[in-house]
């Protein structure tokens, strides 16, 4: 979804602090800078009370115009609200919050659909969706991780194969200042099973589901392409979005 | 008077920085009884993959699995 490089510690410190866009990147006079991977499924909003920044990078959602990426000036309420806005859209999304003499914070959302992985050294930050970006920081075999995928029980961890790699997982907190540490969110909460009520419709709350979930982004089944991975639950979403295109899905193996 | 953030209305902003409502549908009139929400224990966490017959045309089956 994103590249970054943010030296927290000289935020502010350039000419010229504050973050603008280039066309490409937000970027400061010290040297930090966050380009949002360029696909019409992505797009980017910034806003400043000129002391705070969030920078947000996140899947378009149908419906909506595209966001214009020049950080936006607002009062610290309003930056407050939206970051509490950001946090709660409801496909991929990262928000990156910046100010002066702070440690950056990172916050990914619940249903991600990239990666971001995460390396600091010599007080930079750096990520990107690509492992092999970072390859540069990478440290020894991670023994923990290494052992996981040797024995076919991965785990989705802030763990990589290498030290010095991070990964930015669902929900989770990145804040970056002197060092980099990742939290993780609370648990997901799982209801128990119940009992059905007499005639309850589940094939249509089933499908009801899919399409929410198609629903939640501006899919033209024309020029939109979907990697699945064949087995029943992709296998079912991808016969759900043939009957609701008729004659314009095209399945490649 | 100062507008804080809890009494600013997220509907003032440009729409841009609206988070749309969610789209989850509701399932509950679907069950009876209370639902209970629980944290899953490690070994139900991590029971994702069948030592066979999975549909995953990867077929990614979890070999250590008991």
């Amino acid at each position: 979804m994103l590249t970054l490089q943010i030296n927290p510690e000289r935020l502010g410190t350039g000419p010229s602090p504050a973050w603008r866009w280039n066309g490409t990147s937000y970027v400061t006079s010290d040297g930090s800078r966050v380009t949002p991977f360029a696909h019409q499924m992505v797009e980017q909003a910034a806003a400043t009370d000129g002391t705070r920044t969030a920078i947000i990078v996140r899947e378009r959602v149908p419906r909506r115009p595209g966001a214009t990426p020049a950080p936006v000036s607002v009062t610290p309420g309003e930056l407050d609200v939206i970051i509490a806005q950001a946090r709660r859209w409801p496909v991929d999304h990262l928000l990156i919050e910046t100010a002066p003499h702070r440690p950056v914070r990172i916050t990914a959302g619940g249903v991600r659909s990239t990666p971001l992985f995460l390396a600091h050294s010599d007080g930079v930050l750096y990520g990107s969706w690509d492992l092999a970006d970072l390859k540069r920081f990478a440290g020894d075999i991670n023994p923990k991780e290494a052992t996981r995928l040797l024995i076919y029980r991965p785990r989705y961890s802030t763990d990589t194969a290498f030290t010095g790699i991070r990964r930015l997982t669902e929900r989770a907190t990145a804040v970056v200042g002197g060092d980099l540490v990742i939290r993780y969110p609370d648990p997901v909460l799982h209801a128990q099973p119940r009992d059905l009520v007499e005639g309850a419709d589940v094939l249509a709350a089933f499908t009801a589901g899919i399409d929410t979930a198609l629903d939640a982004r501006p899919i033209d089944p024309d020029s939109t392409l979907c990697h699945l991975t064949g087995g029943l639950d992709s296998g079912s979403i991808a016969t759900r979005a043939a009957r609701r295109w008729p004659g314009r899905i095209n399945t490649r193996r | 008077m100062t507008v804080t953030a809890p009494e600013m209305s997220a509907t003032s902003l440009p729409e841009v920085f609206q988070a749309p409502a969610d789209p989850t549908p509701q399932t509950d009139h679907l069950f009876t009884g209370t639902k209970h929400h629980i944290v899953q224990t490690p070994p139900v966490r991590n029971d994702y993959k069948k030592t066979a017959g999975s549909s995953d045309g990867a077929k990614t089956y979890d070999t250590t699995a008991k």
